[in-house]
């Protein structure tokens, strides 16, 4: 009968008055207050990597956002590619990552590397979360349907079928030559992006 | 152990648990002081502007001016993005003010941003004042800033300690305005 005062009480308060502190330490973009919907602090990664460094990346055709189909295999021989997942627009850490990639484009251009932004959500959504980031200049395609069938084929879907937030650096011949699978919940940092572009 | 006990051990748990984020959940009032918000060393131009000199950490109290104001912002954020040459004519009119050049000091803290994205952001929008990085969050903390753009101006206190006069979230939109409001609140004071 303790026990279930422990656990029915005290737990959950526990549980909750950490959520709120834990919550309260993420900073957002004024823009985005009004729209965002804040899932809390989310388990810091959620699936098996199926690919390493040194594989050919798995080849895809997604739907962007422009209306046009993208096919990853299109850049070989041509342009290094950074596919950037992220788990889903309109959540605090993704409104924050891309619109960053915004003003970066210069960086990837002096690395000869195509920005490709994916997500498991429909074009629509994508479409009206990315207008809110300023001049998206890179691709943002959808992953929608089949559901997460790309982010399975990399290893980075989670269970509850949002992505992980991974970069994966694939250089002109097919190879993947960077991953980093981050912490769902923080931001990767510019830098050691730039830094694994600079090493190819 | 009975029911109080657990319910005792598990608040004092709760305490150890959460002191290290003891944190503002608020944006700190006008009135309050601003604690903590220690910076690391700055360079050559950024120490001369700032009045701080030698490679130590320093914080914002051992600035060289009767007021500073703080823009908290982010690379990751649109609307800094957007105020970013609003705040390189702010600092210009500061500069021009024969009042407050010298007495207000204007410096950015890219909160969650690395030294990288800092310096990235400062080079995109060639900003001429002083940047620098919050990689942990722990200045935003200290201020209690949630969102970005923030601006906080602060005023030293005959004690020495910087105390908040004004704070604004959202973009400034009209410097030569903006300026003005600062003014005010700094001969309100």
């Amino acid at each position: 009968m303790k026990h279930d005062v422990f656990i029915q009480r005290v737990v959950p308060l526990l549980a909750a008055v950490t959520l709120v502190f834990l919550q309260a330490v993420s900073g957002v973009g004024a823009e985005f207050e009004e729209f965002i919907y804040d899932p809390g602090v989310l388990s810091p990664v959620d699936s098996e990597l199926k690919v390493v460094v040194g594989d050919e990346a798995p080849d895809f055709t997604l739907p962007s956002i422009t209306g046009t189909d993208i096919t990853l295999s299109d850049y070989r021989g041509k342009s290094n590619v950074v596919l950037s997942f992220v788990p889903a627009a309109w959540t605090p850490v993704c409104s924050d990552q891309w619109p960053g990639y915004v003003i970066a484009d210069e960086l990837f251009r002096e690395h000869n590397t195509t920005l490709i932004g994916i997500t498991v959500d429909n074009i629509p959504t994508l479409f009206a979360w990315t207008r809110e980031m300023g001049d998206i200049w890179f691709d943002v395609v959808s992953d929608f349907w089949p559901h997460g069938e790309v982010a399975e084929t990399y290893g980075v879907l989670r269970t509850d079928g949002t992505s992980e937030r991974a970069l994966f650096l694939i250089d002109t011949e097919g190879i993947i030559r960077y991953i980093d699978v981050h912490d769902i919940n923080e931001r990767p940092d510019l830098g050691d992006l730039v830094e694994a572009m600079e090493a190819l | 152990m009975n029911r109080k006990t657990y319910i005792l051990t598990a608040l004092m748990g709760l305490t150890i648990l959460l002191a290290p984020l003891a944190v503002h959940a608020e944006l700190l009032d006008v009135g309050e002081v601003l604690q903590g918000t220690i910076l690391s060393a700055p360079d050559k131009r950024d120490g001369s502007y700032l009045g701080v000199t030698g490679n130590d950490d320093f914080s914002v109290r051992d600035i060289d001016a009767d007021a500073v104001l703080i823009q908290y912002f982010s690379m990751y954020c649109p609307h800094c993005q957007a105020d970013a040459p609003d705040t390189v004519a702010l600092y210009e009119l500061i500069e021009a003010d024969e009042e407050l050049s010298g007495s207000l000091k204007f410096i950015g803290v890219g909160i969650k941003n690395s030294e990288y994205e800092v310096n990235y952001f400062r080079d995109e929008y060639d900003i001429p004042f002083p940047m620098f990085p919050d990689e942990t969050g722990e200045f935003m903390d200290d201020a209690g800033v949630r969102l970005t753009p923030t601006y906080m101006l602060i005023a030293r206190e005959d004690s020495g300690e910087m105390v908040v006069v004004f704070t604004q979230v959202g973009k400034i939109d009209d410097p030569a305005d903006f300026l003005e409001v600062l003014r005010q609140h700094l001969a309100d004071w």
